[in-house]
This record gives C-alpha cells, structure tokens and sequence, in this order.
C-alpha cells in the first residue's frame, strides 16, 4: 500500500500532459510598405506570416512594418542598389535598416502579455493610408486624462492654433458599428492649457478624435482629407503610469522619426503603441 | 578538564538542520544536471534498456517498417558516386517503390541542389499529384542551433529548443512549400545526449528563416512523426502518443532491409532480385524509409548498438512513435520538487518515530501494521540505518524503471546524499550520547 502509493506519486508527473509551449505570436503585416514582397506576391495590410517566410524587397524598398510579437514592430527599409532579403522578424539582414520599437520601456515589463499586432488589427481593420504631409493644425496621437473636472484635450492639441473648434469623438474600429461624441471647444492655451471638456458617460479606450469647424447652427464640417488622431482616454487613477509609458514610447518614436521614417510609418507606430498601451490597461 | 557533557543538539533543531541540508543538496544536484555531467551515467542506465535488456524492450519484430538502402554498391553504379543524388534515378527507384504499394513512403535524402532544381522540380513535384501514396521528403538544415535556456529559466521549467533554418525540399523554398501542399515534408533530427549518443528524439522542430535574431519560430514535426502519423491514418488508427513530447527509441530487433539493387529496375548492381520478396513484404503493411547508407554519406550515427546509419536511427524512431513510446519529460520545477521530497522521505525514515507520529496525526493511520513499521527507537541506530539503505536501494531500484533522463540521477544523488548527512548525524547524536 505504502510502496504503491510512493510510485503513484513519482509516475505521476510522467503522465501528466503537458502542452506545448508557443513559440511566439505569429509576425503580421502592420504596414506593407513600398515595394515588398513574398516570392513575387506583394506584401499586404494583415497579413500574417510564417517564421520560415523571407521577404524580398526591391532596392530602396521601404517602410515595412511587421508586428514581431515579443519583439515589438520592427521597420524594414532596403538601402541598396540590389534587391533585399529578409527573413521574417530579423533584427540583422544585409543591405537592410532595421529599426526596433519594443514596447519594452518605461514602467512596462510585462511586454508578452498583449500582442501589438492584434491589439492594432482589432482597432484598424484597412491599410493606413496617410495621403500627405498635413500642416501644423493637425491633432495629434495622445493619452487623455479623464477625471471629475472632464477630459483633458490638450496633450492632443499640441500643435492646434488657438480658436473655436468642434470635435468628433468616435469608437474604434470605425464603421457601422462605431459610436461618436460630438462637442465643441474655445482652445486657448493661454486661458486653459488642459482643454478639458465635459463628456460625462465616455468609457475609458481608444477613440479616434477629429477636429472640424463650426458652421451654422451647431454644423460642424470636418476634412474629409485629414488624417484622424488616435487618442486613449485613461481613468485618473491609471493615467499617471499610462502617461509615464506613453512618454517614453514617444520619445523613442521621435528617434525613429528623426532617423527619416515616413509620416504613413509613424502614424502606424503611434496608433499601435496607443493599441498596445490600451489593451495592457484592459489588463491591470 | 571540564567535567561537564557537551550539551545535544535538541532534537527539532536537527530536524530543521537536516531539511535544510536537503534543500541545500537537492539545489546543488541541479547543478550538474544542468551542466549534463550525469549524462554519462544516466546514458549508461538507459543503455541498457535501450538495446533491448531492460525494462523498456518489447519482443516486437519490425512489422511496421522495411528499409531500402542506396548502398555503396549502388552509390556506386547507379549515381556513379555523385552527391548530390541524381534527381532522375532517385525519382525512379521512389516509383519502383511506389509500385510495391508500401503505405507510406519516407525519403531520407536531401533534395535541396541548387544544381538541379528544375529537375526535382519538373520531374518529381510535378508527378506527384498522381503518386496516390504519400510520400514524406526529407528537409534539410541550413543552419541549426540550440537554444540553450540558461540556469534560472532552466530550473523553472524552459527547454532548449532546436532551432532550425530549413532548405529547399523539391527544389521549393520553405517560403515556396507553404504553397505547394502536395508536398510533404518533415525534418529528420539526429539530437545527441551530452555524451554524444542518440537515445531520444523530439517530436517537434522549431524552424525559423533566421533562426539567430528572430524570435519567430515555426513548430513542425519531425521526420518520424510524419511518416508514423501518415501511416497510423493510412490504417485508420491512432497509433502515436500525441501528447508526448520525447520518444525514447528502443534499439531492439531490426526492419527488413533491401538494397537498391534488389528491387530497382533501371538500376542493376548485380545483386539478385528480391522484388517479389520486397512487394510481398510492404504491399498495403508498411511504411518504406529510403536512404543513403553508402560510406561517404557520412549519416552515421552512435548509438547503444553502436555505429548505425542515419537511416536506421529513423526507423528506430518511425517505430518508437507508431508504438507511442512517447514520454512526457518531468518538468524541472516538479523535478526539484521530487528531488526535495525523495531527500525527506530518507530524514523521516531516519527519524521514523516523529514520522509516525505524523502520519498518525495527520491520517489517523496505525502504523504497527503497515509495511516497514518497524518499531524504531530513538537511539535504535542500526536499525535507522538499515531503513535508510532500505530507501536508498527502493529509490535506485525505482530510479532505473522511471524515465526522464536527467531526473534520473537526481533523486539519487538526493537520497544518497541525504542518507550520508543522516548517517553522519547519527554518529555525531551518538558520540554526544556517549561524551
């Protein structure tokens, strides 16, 4: 009886099953840049990629962005006179610049617990297509606090001149299916700074944010040109860790685009780091 | 002189000691386990079972597999000692296979010759389609490596992994074969132990185009598997352990064995035709494994039977898997666990009367009429001894018919090394009984 239950307890854990364990998220096509492909198949948005796949990329081939798992999003531009090899998700590959945006920063560590690439796809369900270089008046990719006094707009507006503006708030992914908030806003830095409206009711997440101008009676016409902003709009209690992560990736997103990343890349950066950092608050 | 005795140790001090000393030891033995110096030793113990001796053998006669070798001999005459292999008359002897109507087909040789891709490609890929049966080509490495997890990670359970970067199979890119799904193909493994032995296989690969800096890895089947999974559904059985994640491979008995120059027919060696024999043999019964044998092949391979080619560790593996001669490998962190309890249980055998006071305190159990209760007083040393040893010898004997590689020596180095610290302790008690 004894010796039997002594050799049930070492038998045990050899029958036990035990799963496989996952060799990462599979890599996908966050933007398909200019001029890749597999084989002689372009590249396209969403497309998911096996490990043994190669890229080819024709010379200066560039802006390719890949979702690389716990590996962040990794930015692909070919820089010589011949076609470019590379292998899915390499951070080394001749005659290719490869720039690394890791989500490993800041306060975050558990960095493999949300898949960047998911979290974008989720939200952004066609290519990004950045038409041009907008002006100064553009809003831009931020993290919002939401307390009692309101939400504030400000970190989105700061290259917004002053004036009377009306906004559009809508829910991610846009579609039948998205919901919008509308309100106005006298933005005057110089008076509030903060931009704080009162939007009682918003949930906490990402939003696209458009910036339109007033017309008659309560009108508001938007730039059907512009690129919307993404925002995330945090709870008081979350945004100071959300803030302080958010700060890091942009500095790091500034010196991949000072190193000549394109404006379609960096919009796809931001918007993925803002998917990243919501779907992460989603699990605090 | 001082007349006054040196005070004992009170005895739940010692017992305190002694648990920690366990702990101590049962970390330290993780050590060497990591390094892999108990693979000598294990290596020795699963040798014996593995040739066939031991506790693991099985009385089976290949009945699943049969092996054609492309011998020296035909290395000779029929590829006139040219590697890479022709396409041509490989392709040829793969469809005098094919009209012995084997249930599955392996081919164990590279097709990956920039030289003749057109070739495999216009006079294999494109005929494959009407082969019927399937047929599972070998893919090779272009570059491999293994992942070696580092200590901590290792002590909490993470693997190495075998990373490989896949040719051409066919003349197709590994991108290419994503696309050409007639093609079927896996990835024959020939892993060493620490000691340079093949005993075990993975059931999976992970391969990868870049397999140094990228993180992606994609999870495919061996060789073996492939063949025995294509051959337990050609039979409409579920023949493999799924859920294994090694196979042990049993070195007993060996598969029917044909020359090339047996059993082609545009290829003759002057061996005498055993074609009739070969097709009696497989028709409808078994899986064929084709491969290169011949000297300068250099698929040789150390075995517990000795030097045998790489063809023959397959079919060692193709039955291991069919047989489902699977284990699940103990994970470290139960490892150190059963480690830890093994060094316990020899403190409370030493201790045996505060160890049933804890069984009868805790299960209500009366002990006197159980296996090995014997009545131990505390200074009963002689007897606590011959317990120990008594568990010394269980954990060894059971230690040879558990399997698990590198936990093997671990419970053993525990429970001797605990057993000497109680058997040290014991004297010092008594030297203080005695002062």
């Amino acid at each position: 009886m004894r010796l039997a239950a002594f050799c049930l307890l070492f038998s045990l854990p050899l029958t036990k099953s035990l799963s496989q364990e996952a060799g990462g998220s599979a890599a996908a096509v966050i933007n398909p840049g200019i001029s890749w492909s597999i084989g002689n198949k372009p590249l396209e948005f969403g497309q998911h990629l096996r490990a043994v796949t190669e890229i080819t990329g024709a010379p200066l081939s560039k802006d390719l962005v890949l979702g690389c798992g716990k590996d962040g999003l990794l930015i692909y531009v070919c820089t010589g006179k011949d076609d470019c090899h590379v292998p899915v998700c390499s951070k080394r590959a001749k005659d290719v610049k490869i720039q690394q945006f890791d989500f490993a920063t800041g306060t975050r560590k558990d960095i493999e617990s949300v898949d960047a690439a998911t979290g974008y796809f989720k939200r952004q369900s066609k290519m990004l297509a950045v038409l041009a270089v907008r002006g100064d008046a553009d809003m831009n990719a931020a993290v919002l606090l939401d307390n009692g006094a309101g939400v504030h707009l400000g970190p989105a507006m700061k290259r917004v001149l002053e004036g009377q503006y009306c906004f559009r708030l809508t829910t991610l992914p846009a579609g039948s299916s998205a919901t919008t908030r509308n309100f106005t806003l006298n933005w005057d830095r110089g008076v509030e700074s903060e931009g704080i409206v009162s939007l009682p009711g918003l949930k906490p997440g990402i939003y696209s944010v458009e910036k339109g101008t007033p017309g008659n009676e309560a009108s508001c016409s938007f730039d059907a040109d512009a690129l919307p902003a993404w925002v995330l709009v945090v709870p008081d209690a979350q945004f100071a860790k959300v803030d302080a992560d958010w700060r890091s990736y942009s500095a790091k997103l500034n010196e991949i685009e000072d190193s000549g990343a394109s404006p379609s890349v960096m919009a796809t950066l931001r918007r993925a780091a803002l998917s990243y950092l919501a779907d992460s608050l989603v699990g605090r | 002189m001082s007349d006054v005795k040196p005070r004992a140790r009170p005895w739940h001090k010692r017992r305190v000691f002694a648990f920690a000393i366990v702990l101590l030891i049962a970390f330290l033995i993780q050590v060497p386990e990591y390094k892999g110096w108990f693979a000598g030793p294990t290596g020795r113990v699963f040798d014996s079972v593995l040739r066939g001796t031991g506790v693991r053998s099985t009385a089976s006669d290949f009945r699943e597999i049969s092996l054609v070798e492309i011998d020296d001999k035909a290395y000779d005459k029929c590829f006139d000692q040219t590697s890479p292999l022709k396409p041509k008359v490989l392709w040829n002897l793969v469809k005098r296979v094919l009209e012995a109507h084997p249930l599955v087909i392996g081919v164990d040789v590279l097709t990956d010759a920039t030289i003749h891709i057109d070739e495999y490609k216009n006079e294999i890929a494109a005929e494959l389609n009407s082969s019927g049966v399937k047929i599972i080509w070998a893919l090779g490495a272009d570059d491999a490596n293994i992942d070696a997890a580092s200590f901590w990670p290792w002590l909490r359970g993470k693997h190495d992994e075998l990373l490989v970067k896949p040719t051409r199979v066919l003349g197709f890119q590994p991108t290419e074969l994503l696309e050409h799904r007639e093609i079927a193909w896996g990835v024959p493994v020939f892993p060493f132990d620490e000691d340079s032995y093949i005993r075990r296989f993975p059931r999976n690969v992970e391969l990868a185009a870049d397999i140094h800096s990228s993180s992606q890895r994609d999870q495919q089947k061996t060789w073996a598997r492939q063949i025995a999974e294509e051959f337990c559904n050609s039979r409409l059985s579920r023949c493999t352990d799924e859920t294994a994640e090694e196979i042990y491979l049993s070195y007993s008995g060996a598969p029917a064995s044909f020359k090339m120059g047996e059993i082609s027919d545009s290829c003759r060696t002057g061996d005498e035709s055993k074609w009739d024999e070969f097709r009696a043999d497989v028709k409808d019964t078994k899986a064929v494994l084709i491969g290169g044998t011949f000297k300068s092949s250099g698929g040789f391979y150390q075995s517990p039977i000795g030097r045998i080619p790489g063809l023959l560790v397959n079919a060692y593996a193709v039955r291991a898997e069919i047989q489902g001669a699977g284990i699940h490998e103990v994970r470290q962190p139960f490892a150190f666990l059963l480690d830890v309890l093994v060094g316990v249980l020899m403190v409370l055998t030493f201790e045996w009367v505060t160890a049933r006071r804890l069984v009868k305190g805790l299960r209500k159990i009366k002990c006197r009429n159980l296996w090995l209760a014997i009545k131990l007083k505390n200074n009963a040393a002689p007897a606590r001894v011959a317990a120990g040893l008594l568990l010394l010898v269980v954990v060894w004997t059971l230690s040879r018919w558990l399997s698990g590689g590198s936990y093997l020596i671990g419970i053993v180095g525990v429970a001797t090394g605990t057993f000497l610290h109680q058997f040290w302790d014991l004297m010092m008690s008594h030297r203080e009984h005695q002062q």
